[in-house]
Parts: C-alpha cells; structure tokens; sequence
C-alpha cells in the first residue's frame, strides 16, 4: 500500500468523495507543481494494468513493465519522443482535497492522432514503465565479481535512471553472489535474482523497482475493521470476528 | 513513501466489487524445484502438497531450502473480480478482501475516473487445481514434438561424433603412412651418398645434414642449425628473434642500435667501433676510448709518441711521463713531501744539484749570491755584502764575542787561506786560531809556515814599527808604520 496522509484516509472512509485525474508531462513534481499538467478537462481515457506474473497463473522470476493509455485532446505543446508521462490521482469531497498519489511512471511508446465525432484532434499515447529498458545487455563494470544480489539490483536500477524500493533493500537480505551475467540482459539478471527470493520484479508509481514474492501478503486476520481497513478497537484492544 | 511489504493492507472492498469469480485455494506449497538447465534441477521438501517450479541458471540448494522455508504451507486464492472500488493507493502485491475472500492483488487494471474502480485478480488460468497430473492432446503432441527433436539432435550427434572419430582415424593412418614415406626417402638418400668425402648431403627421420670434405658442415635436427664452416649473414637476428642480436651488414647489435647511440644499453660491435651499456664504454675506429670506469688488474699503461714510451704508468704505480702539466690539487709523496697547486712545497728532506733561486737570491753548488752579497766555497767570507760590511765607511762591525774563523791552516797550506780584505779594521785585537797570525796593538805574529796573503791592513792605535814574530817568538815580517793613522803592509819581510 503507497503511503497516504490522514486526509486520504479520512476522505475515503467518507461516503461523499471521488477521485480527480492529472497527467504531467516530463517532470516527477505532482500536478500542483508541475509544469505541463493534461487535467480532466483535456483527458478522455486513462487506463494502466499492472501485474505481478509473467503468465496468467503464480509464477517468479518474471520482470514485469506496467503499461499505461492515455486519449486525450491533443494539446499544443510538443510532446517529445519516449516523453515520461505520469497519472496522479487524489480524492476529494469537494471542500476538502488529498495529496496528489501518483500511480506509475511511464515512457510514451507509440501515440496516435484521430479524430472523434465532433471532429477534434484526439492523442492516443500507449506509454510502459521503466521495467521496459532492462531489455538490454548487462552494462560493462569496473568492480570486481560475483558482486551481493542487492548491489546488482541497484546497479540494475542505476543503468535504468531509476531507484530501488525501500522494501527490497529491506527484503534482500540473503546476500547471494551474483556471478558476472556475461551474455544475460538486465531483465534476465533482474529476474534471476527475483527468482531466488520466489518473487517477480515491478516498479512502484515512483518507477522504482519492487520486489514482489508470491506470498507477499499476510496472513489472514479477522480483526474488526472499519471501511478502509483502520483497525476498529475497544479500549486499545482489536476485536477478533 | 511507501509503506514497508509487511504493512500491505487488506484493502476491505467487501462488496464494493461488480463481480468476483474465485477458484477453491490451492494447497499449500510442501516443495520447491529449481530448474538450473535441461538436465540439472535441484528440490527441496516433499510432494505431499504443491511445488513451486522455478526456472534459474544460478539456482542452488540453498536458495531452494531458503524460498521452501519462506512459502511452506502458503496457499494461492485465485479470484478474478471486476470493477472493483479499490483505493488507488493499492499497490500490487498487497492483500484484498472482496465479499469475505482474501487474497492478494496481482493483476489489476485501473480505469481513471471519479470512481476508480479496478479490475484485480489473483490469476489462475487452470480453473481446477489438478491434483490428478493431466496432458491436453496439444501439450502431448508438443511433448512428442520436443522428443522427436531431441533424438533427431542424439542422431545428428551421433553421427557428428562417427565422422569425427573417422576422420581422427584416417588422420593417424595418413600420419602414419607419412612416417613410412619419410623412412623410405632417407633411406634412399643414404645409398646415393656416395661422395660424401668431397661433398653431399643426407636426409633422415632425425635431420638433415651437408658434407663437405669428410665433415658434416652443416646439420639440422629438431635441436636447430648448427654450421661448421663459412657463414654469410647481411641481415636477421641472433637470439630471441627481433630482441636477440640484430645483424646487419656492418654490425651485430643488440640494444644499443649505433655507435651513437647512448640513449640504449646493450652493445654494438660494428666496423665504426665497439659501444657498451647506456653511453658508458665505447671504443671507435681509431682507437679513442671513452669508459666511465675503469680498473686495470695488472701489467701497465703506456703511451707511445712513435716509437717513443712518452708515458708510463706500472701496476706498482710507478709513472714515468717526458711531459706533465697538472693543473690542479696537489702532489703528495708519502708523508715526507708535497707541492700544492699554489706551489707551495714541504719536503722532510732536499738535495738540490743544481742551482737554486730564490727570489733575488741563488744557491748553487758552491755559491751562495744574495743580490750583490756573494759566498763562495773554499774562501769562507763574503764578497761585497753590503748587509756585513759598511762599504761607505769601510767599517766592519761585529759586537762584543764576535769575530770570524777561519779554517785551519794545516788544510790550507800552500795556498790562500783565506781571504779577507777592508779598507779600514776598527778593533783592538785580530787574535789567531790555532796557529794563524794574529793583529794586535802590540804587533802581528804569524804561522811560520802558512804563507801571508798580502794584505793591506790599516791598523790604529799602531805606531813605529812593529815586529811580526811567529808562535816561537822569532821575529819574522815587519810592520813599518806609514802615518798616524797608518796603513800598514802586512807580508813577508821581502815583500812588505
């Protein structure tokens, strides 16, 4: 779960609230600082499908590129070439707004221009996350082999331009050698290492890479929650259903 | 910020959901199985429930033991549900509780929109868990396929591996053949050697050699070329190649490349000269040496000027030179001797022969001149020293005790015993030595037998005439009184 403020929290846990769209153009900054922002008023669809497996069952060792669709009117600006585009959202009830939480990083692969009933331009863009460019050889090192599986990973990321989550670092620990990957991609190294931790590589929404294992959820609780999942307590105690 | 994997939520979406198709859970995981490669897998646990397969060219058993301790027991809740109010902060991997089923988020499909609502799953193309192992009639024919392709590659192989071994085997027949060949033709060789005493040549399994004469000249073996005779190389190497000896038509070098060359060690011996390590030793064609060091163990070093030795130098030290100019520091003999460069000369002990000068004054063998004073050998005096004798005055002047000796007369007999002449003797007495005459104011006695130099005396304090008598008392010469202040004629009596 992506850290949220109390806001968001509370905004959800509200029967009134919907959720408000931005897209910003080639900056990281969220849309109230961003300087190209696509609003709801130039946005038409957007959708993004994330996954966890390479096939349609459980199984590691997979490194997995979330892909996102944007129709959109198409501004007057330029957008450049493999352009990073990336959705913010954020609740509201009107009066009250969240912080923006953003929902991936993405590269504009292809884009499209048609034109709809009413005769506008419309800008079809398809966009994949960074996961997308470990699709290349093992970059050449200067440091001396086999190298930690974390140090590789993070080399990995460097390579890429993006960072690794907090929570791998705090997952790896195993500290398994990593042999010199001469004639193996970054994806395949990248998989490899996920697979000794029987788990699969993603990027958060900050675009950094996660890894996921396949039993990355806990066990089943049956505490008494309220409706976004705050634990609901009589005298600090949790109440078992 | 993200929250830390053992914080994923269980998103409550409760019925929130427009549909939710779940599967019956799978059993839990009891085995873990590493595929390394085609042949090689390695496993951990047991088959008494499902097993993770894992496809993993760096596997180990470890990591096997390692991931069946994390997922032992763990079961899979496949679900597939549709529109979903799932809060965009979900994350894929987190847990979800949809209507009473928990699972986890690992497929989701988000559409941006006031409602957010998501399509999630936890995928699962088999529907049924098969407990019971099944093959489709495609995966069969695929199995079938894969074996099929896999024994035309064993027959393929094996037929590679036939040809090999064929071809390994005519390859030693034709060796061996090769062998026969090589025996049969040195064999053949050898009986047309016929003229090996004046020239031929022989060729072997072993070598190939020449002969010139009843002697091998030239022969070659597996150890290399070995040459008894005339060799003309212009160009090549000696030694290891291009960092051997190089040959060239005036020189054999190796390192130093000419004999200009100081920049190189190493050597070069050409017909310009002979040069040796990084400018240090050279010697050229006419003979000039150049060493930084050199020490010579014995004989001797001579420089000749024609047939002349101008300069020597022994073994023992011993110099001999017609002509030595040094221009600096010194020159010491033992302890007994040296001359500095500013000439300063200390010797314990000199015997000069010939004449010696010292500034206005020189010393010869039987001289002593200082300016216009004069001693010689056998007169015992002075001649014109003025620094003696007041020449003005004609004075002599010697202090109280003073006086001047003469030799004895015994050695002088025969001729002048000395000499010794003043215009004017201011003094009381002349006293005589041994048996020399005398001077006094009472008279002049004499040596009978030494002969009188004649002398012009002028006497004081004299008057009338004196009797000169000899050491018995006799009287023998006259001093006749002139004047006053007299000068007086000392002699014999028939000369005065």
């Amino acid at each position: 779960m992506w850290d949220v403020s109390s806001t968001w929290v509370n905004l959800l846990a509200a029967t009134n609230h919907w959720f408000e769209t931005a897209v910003v153009l080639n900056s990281n900054s969220d849309p109230s600082t961003a300087a190209t922002v696509f609003g709801q008023t130039v946005l038409f669809d957007v959708s993004a499908e994330y996954r966890a497996f390479v096939e349609e069952q459980p199984s590691v060792g997979g490194c997995l590129s979330a892909e996102l669709n944007v129709r959109m009117l198409k501004p007057s600006v330029t957008i450049p070439r493999m352009a990073k585009v990336r959705p913010w959202v954020r609740v509201t009830d009107g009066t009250t707004y969240s912080e923006w939480v953003p929902q991936g990083a993405f590269f504009i692969d292809t884009r499209e221009v048609t034109q709809n009933d009413d005769g506008l331009d419309v800008l079809n863009l398809h966009a994949y996350d960074p996961m997308l460019k470990t699709e290349a050889d093992y970059p050449s090192t200067s440091h001396s082999w086999p190298y930690s599986d974390i140090n590789v990973v993070r080399e990995i990321a460097s390579t890429i331009g993006v960072g690794v989550d907090a929570r791998t670092v705090d997952l790896m620990t195993s500290n398994y050698q990593i042999g010199l990957p001469a004639g193996y991609s970054m994806r395949e190294t990248l998989g490899n290492i996920a697979a000794m931790y029987a788990g699969n590589f993603i990027c958060n929404y900050d675009g950094d890479l996660l890894l996921v294992p396949i039993n990355s959820i806990p066990p089943e609780t049956n505490y008494l929650v309220d409706q976004v999942g705050n634990a609901i307590t009589f005298g600090g105690d949790r109440i078992l259903v | 910020m993200t929250g830390s994997l053992s914080d994923f939520a269980n998103n409550p979406i409760g019925k929130g959901a427009t549909t939710l198709d779940a599967s019956p859970q799978f059993d839990g995981y009891s085995r873990v199985e590493i595929i390394v490669d085609e042949d090689h897998s390695i496993t951990a646990g047991d088959t008494t429930g499902r097993t993770l397969t894992i496809q993993n060219p760096w596997g180990t058993q470890a990591q096997a033991n390692a991931i069946l301790a994390s997922i032992r027991g763990y079961q899979y809740q496949p679900y597939t549900s549709s529109g979903a109010l799932l809060s965009p902060a979900a994350e894929i991997g987190d847990a979800v509780t949809i209507n009473g089923l928990y699972s986890g988020v690992y497929k989701m499909s988000k559409t941006f929109s006031s409602l957010m609502k998501s399509d999630i799953a936890a995928p699962q193309d088999e529907a049924i868990d098969h407990e019971y192992p099944f093959e489709t009639k495609g995966d069969r024919i695929y199995q079938r396929e894969l074996a099929d392709t896999r024994a035309s590659i064993s027959v393929a192989s094996d037929a590679i591996t036939a040809e090999v071994t064929r071809a390994t085997n005519a390859e030693s027949s034709l060796s061996s053949q090769l062998t026969i060949q090589a025996s049969q033709i040195s064999a053949k060789v050898s009986q047309e050697n016929g003229s090996w005493k004046s020239f031929g040549w022989n060729l072997n399994t072993s070598g190939w050699s020449v002969w010139s004469n009843s002697t091998k000249v030239v022969d070659i073996t597996s150890s290399g070329l070995k040459v008894d005779g005339k060799i003309t190389a212009r160009s090549g190497y000696i030694g290891n190649g291009s960092s051997g000896f190089t040959i060239t038509a005036n020189a054999i070098y190796n390192g130093v490349t000419s004999m200009s060359d100081t920049a190189h060690t190493g050597v070069y011996v050409g017909t310009n000269g002979i040069r040796l390590g990084k400018g240090v030793f050279s010697v050229n064609n006419s003979g000039a040496v150049t060493a930084s060091n050199i020490t010579i163990t014995g004989g001797s070093i001579s420089i000749k000027s024609g047939n002349t030795e101008t300069f020597k130098v022994t073994n023992t030290g011993a110099v001999t030179a017609s002509n030595i100019t040094i221009k600096g520091g010194s020159i010491t003999i033992g302890n007994n001797f040296s001359v500095t460069s500013a000439g300063n000369v200390t010797a314990n002990n000199m015997t000069l022969k010939g004449t010696l000068t010292v500034g206005g004054a020189t010393i010869t063998a039987d001289q002593l001149r200082i300016g216009a004073a004069q001693a010689y050998s056998g007169y015992g005096g002075w001649n014109g020293a003025t620094n003696l004798v007041n020449a003005n005055s004609g004075t002599w002047t010697a202090g109280a005790g003073g006086g001047i000796a003469f030799n004895d007369a015994s050695t002088q007999n025969g001729s002048y015993r000395s000499f010794f002449r003043a215009s004017v003797i201011n003094c009381d007495a002349i006293y005589t030595m041994n048996n020399f005459w005398g001077l006094s104011n009472s008279g002049i006695k004499y040596d009978q037998w030494t002969y009188v130099p004649k002398t012009k005396v002028v006497v004081t304090g004299i008057s009338g005439q004196s009797v000169v008598q000899d050491i018995y008392g006799n009287t023998q010469y006259v001093v006749r009184s002139l004047a006053t202040t007299t000068l007086y004629y000392l002699g014999r009596s028939d000369i005065a």
